[in-house]
């Protein structure tokens, strides 16, 4: 073999050798790849796929809205309104402070221009703090969202995120404030109808679980679930709105007038049980519960402790109404009547006699009329006149068990079961303890505790024809296309007493307001029934000088549409209630009667009375305010300057004009402009 | 023993009658290599390989075009999906405004106090119940058309009276 032959096989053999050497070295090393698939892909295949599945599947939940109110008629009490929460990063604010030394300052600074309710100090502990996200601002309207959208935009201010948020919001403001109630940070019912028919109106929770890049934009590719929210349902309450307003802004003008603690009222509809007011004065805006109307509650407020301070919001929250009781006084008269009637131990005609008091069981029970006995009189001049003795009498006939078995048919036993939280029950004296005298005091709506809700429902089951009806605040729960969910019908709990029973007590209401203590609530063309109530106030167990003043009316009596109760808690000076709760009951009335469409049906008398009452109204132009008023003062009619507030002007127009025949009493409205 | 391919070297006695009897290293032709016949492409099927290597290239591209379309246009949507839920959320402010301007507290403070209206008293309402032929009726629905036209109420109420009053005045039976 020659040598160059030789040298050849040795070359090819030292690169064959090279090659296998490195072919293994490729083997081995895809072998240690396919030992690690095989690790990553079926060996911990399960802890992977786990790992993926968390980093790009996002389970975003999405909001169901909250269930709106409404009134009666469909107009909206609480709606939803969109507003936006600020969020930020401090540790980017760090950032970019190590680059630009003053920057975080400088940002405060900006965002304390923008932010209510925050001040730069605030702001920056807030943007310099460890924690990785923090709330700035909750509820910020869009105007100032924009004017941070631009900060961040232009490189004013960094770190910052925005996301939107659902605020609930009342657009009436300190409007039924004690009945719709309101919702905590959470939109959670915390009062009131809110918080009763929270799992209805919070309705249920969707969720989007979609895989999602970095950005949180999806993979086209990935998977993609969607449970779409079921909105909350929309409650329609049996309040009517325009009701509402006329009831408190009567009970506002008895507030003025009588300088009361509290004034309150519920208007209901006999024939249905549905409350179409309810009002306690005074009030609180809906849409910043914790912060009362009046300054000088503000100012108490602001110095109080914080226990101190949660005792005044649910003092300010509570509804009197349904979660207070009180002694209702005279008006509870009309229960007895209507159980000695039912019993058939006395009738309308019926004689008693009024001494100034009565004897009973030893104790002395006086009439309010003490001082000027009102002597002999018949049932219906009893009722008129209010007269205790009467109703003593009435009460040692019925006997205290069938005047007890009463009280239990008349529901005064149970919860009336309105749709409201917290409902307070009677108190009752025991049977076996109450005794002779106990009966006597409950007789006259003393010695008994009820809630203002039971005493109207008791009430109108005598202009229902005795039918007691379960009180409602809500007629219906509806969807968002506005297909009605649930029907609350109106519900009859018992007859209680006869139709005959009914219309006699009837009468003897309108009796009270045409001849008696209740001629503050007359009204002409109408036929009002009433009964007015001035009983003492209980503080501590002990009965005090102030008084729980009331009006319970009826109109019109020969079909009652709809019932009143008005309440006057400790005015001062005057406390009869035909004097404090009267006007209040009288002006709802007019209002509402109107509004119903009622008509008037003016009695012959009334007729003649309003014809002579007729004055020729003056031509006012040119003159002076001053002069304009007492010319009309003299006529019996009041001028009202409009606008209000300026009573230093000529006037250019008035109305009615000169010329015009008006009754005496009526208004004049004198235009300065 | 002498290598077959060395035993010329050895025999003189051919090597002085000038025989040389060394072999002839024949150079062996080398083999060519064993060459497989020759695939003929023609052209036409080169264009066709050509086209579907295009083809498939552009699939494949086209495939990526396509995805990152798709990618483009979900993030188009989730945008507009973000938009839309912004300008729901305006919606539903504006419905705020709204309602709170409807609010019968604030419509009773303007129109007594911007507009100087009042509440009319107890003799100032007509109460119309009675609508067949009325002439009271008709006489103040005309006038209220003619006030509200501008013209005088001395014109002709037969042309005043709108069509609407007229309906009103023959009562429910004619509706």
């Amino acid at each position: 073999m020659s040598r160059r032959t030789k040298k050849t096989n040795v070359s090819v053999m030292t690169s064959r050798k090279r090659l296998v050497f490195f072919f293994a070295i490729v083997i081995v090393l895809f072998i240690v790849l396919a030992i690690r698939l095989g690790q990553i892909q079926i060996i911990n295949a399960d802890e992977y796929s786990s790992r993926a599945l968390e980093q790009q599947t996002r389970d975003v939940p999405i909001t169901a809205k909250r269930g709106n109110i409404y009134d009666t008629n469909g107009k909206p009490l609480a709606i939803n309104q969109s507003m936006n929460t600020i969020w930020v990063r401090p540790a980017e604010v760090a950032e970019r402070e190590k680059k630009e030394e003053g920057y975080t300052q400088q940002m405060a600074s900006v965002l304390a221009g923008i932010l209510d309710n925050l001040t730069e100090e605030e702001i920056y502990e807030t943007i310099t703090s460890d924690t990785s996200l923090l709330r700035l601002q909750k509820y910020v309207d869009d105007e100032k969202t924009e004017l941070v959208r631009e900060a961040v935009s232009d490189g004013t201010v960094t770190g910052l995120q925005i996301s939107e948020t659902v605020k609930r919001y009342y657009p009436m403001g300190a409007f039924a404030s004690h009945v719709i109630g309101s919702t905590n940070d959470d939109n959670n019912g915390m009062s009131g109808i809110e918080l009763y028919y929270d799992k209805y109106l919070t309705g249920t929770q969707g969720r989007w679980i979609k895989n999602t890049d970095a950005s949180g934009r999806n993979l086209t590719n990935g998977i993609e679930k969607y449970y779409a929210a079921e909105n909350g349902l929309n409650l329609v309450m049996t309040i009517d709105e325009v009701i509402q307003h006329y009831v408190e802004s009567a009970l506002e003008q008895v507030q003025l007038d009588t300088n009361a603690e509290r004034a309150m009222a519920i208007v209901m509809e006999p024939s249905t049980g549905y409350v179409l007011a309810m009002a306690c004065y005074p009030d609180f805006d809906l849409n910043d519960p914790r912060t009362p109307l009046s300054e000088s509650e503000q100012e108490a407020l602001e110095g109080m402790s914080d226990e101190e301070k949660v005792e005044y919001w649910n003092e300010m929250w509570r509804n009197p109404l349904v979660n207070d009781t009180y002694e209702p006084g005279s008006p509870f008269k009309l229960v007895t009547t209507s159980i000695a009637l039912e019993e058939g131990l006395t009738s309308v005609n019926d004689s008693f006699y009024c001494a100034g008091s009565l004897n009973i069981a030893g104790t002395k029970l006086s009439c309010w009329r003490s001082y000027n006995p009102h002597g002999a009189e018949t049932l219906a001049q009893g009722v008129a006149n209010s007269c205790n003795p009467v109703f003593v009498t009435l009460s040692q006939r019925i006997g205290i068990d069938k005047y007890y078995e009463y009280l239990e048919q008349y529901g005064l036993m149970d919860n009336t079961g309105i749709d409201y939280p917290g409902e307070a029950s009677a108190i009752l004296q025991s049977k076996s303890s109450a005794g002779p005298v106990g009966l006597a005091t409950i007789s006259y709506g003393q010695g008994i505790a009820l809630t203002p809700i039971q005493v109207i429902t008791v009430l109108s089951s005598l202009g229902n024809g005795g039918k007691l009806m379960q009180p409602h605040l809500v007629r219906e729960l509806t969807d968002d296309e506005g297909n009605t969910v649930e029907e609350f019908e109106p519900t009859v709990v018992r007859q209680v007493v006869s139709q005959q029973t009914a219309d006699d007590i009837c009468m003897m209401m309108e009796g009270v307001v045409s001849h008696g203590t209740g001629s503050a609530a007359y009204l002409p063309g109408y036929r009002v029934g009433g009964k007015t109530g001035t009983a003492q106030k209980v503080v501590d167990g002990k009965y005090t000088e102030n008084t729980y003043s009331s009006f319970f009316a009826m109109a019109p009596m020969d079909d009652p549409q709809v019932a009143v109760l008005v309440i006057v808690d400790s005015p001062q000076g005057v406390h009869y209630g035909s004097q404090t709760a009267g006007p209040g009951a009288k002006s709802i009335l007019s209002n509402v009667l109107k509004y119903l469409k009622v008509e008037p049906v003016y009695t012959d008398e009334e007729k003649a009375e309003a014809e002579t009452d007729v004055v020729t109204v003056p031509d006012l132009i040119g003159k002076s305010y001053a002069s304009a008023a007492e010319t009309l003062r003299k006529l019996g009619l009041t001028a009202i300057a409009c606008p209000s507030g300026n009573e230093d002007f000529e006037v250019i127009d008035q109305y009615p004009k000169g010329g015009t025949e008006l009754a005496a009493g009526n208004s004049v409205c004198l235009y300065s402009q | 023993m002498i290598a077959a391919d060395e035993w010329h070297k050895y025999q003189e006695s051919y090597v002085k009658y000038g025989i040389d009897l060394a072999p002839e290293t024949e150079e062996r032709p080398k083999k060519a290599p064993a060459r497989e016949p020759a695939v003929k492409i023609s052209a036409k099927e080169k264009g066709r390989i050509l086209l579907a290597i295009m083809a498939i290239g552009i699939c494949c591209i086209a495939v990526i075009f396509m995805q990152a379309c798709a990618s483009s246009i979900n993030y188009s949507v989730y945008s507009l999906n973000q938009e839309i839920s912004v300008l729901e959320g305006d919606i539903d402010n504006l419905h705020v405004q709204l309602n709170s301007y409807a609010a019968l507290d604030y419509v009773e403070s303007y129109a007594t106090e911007n507009l100087g209206m009042i509440y009319p008293g107890s003799d100032q309402y007509v109460n119309v119940s009675d609508m067949e032929g009325s002439a009271e009726v008709e006489s103040y629905i005309a006038d209220l058309t003619a006030q509200q036209k501008g013209v005088s109420a001395a014109a002709d109420t037969e042309h005043s009276v709108s069509g609407a009053a007229r309906r009103l005045l023959s009562g429910p039976s004619a509706s």
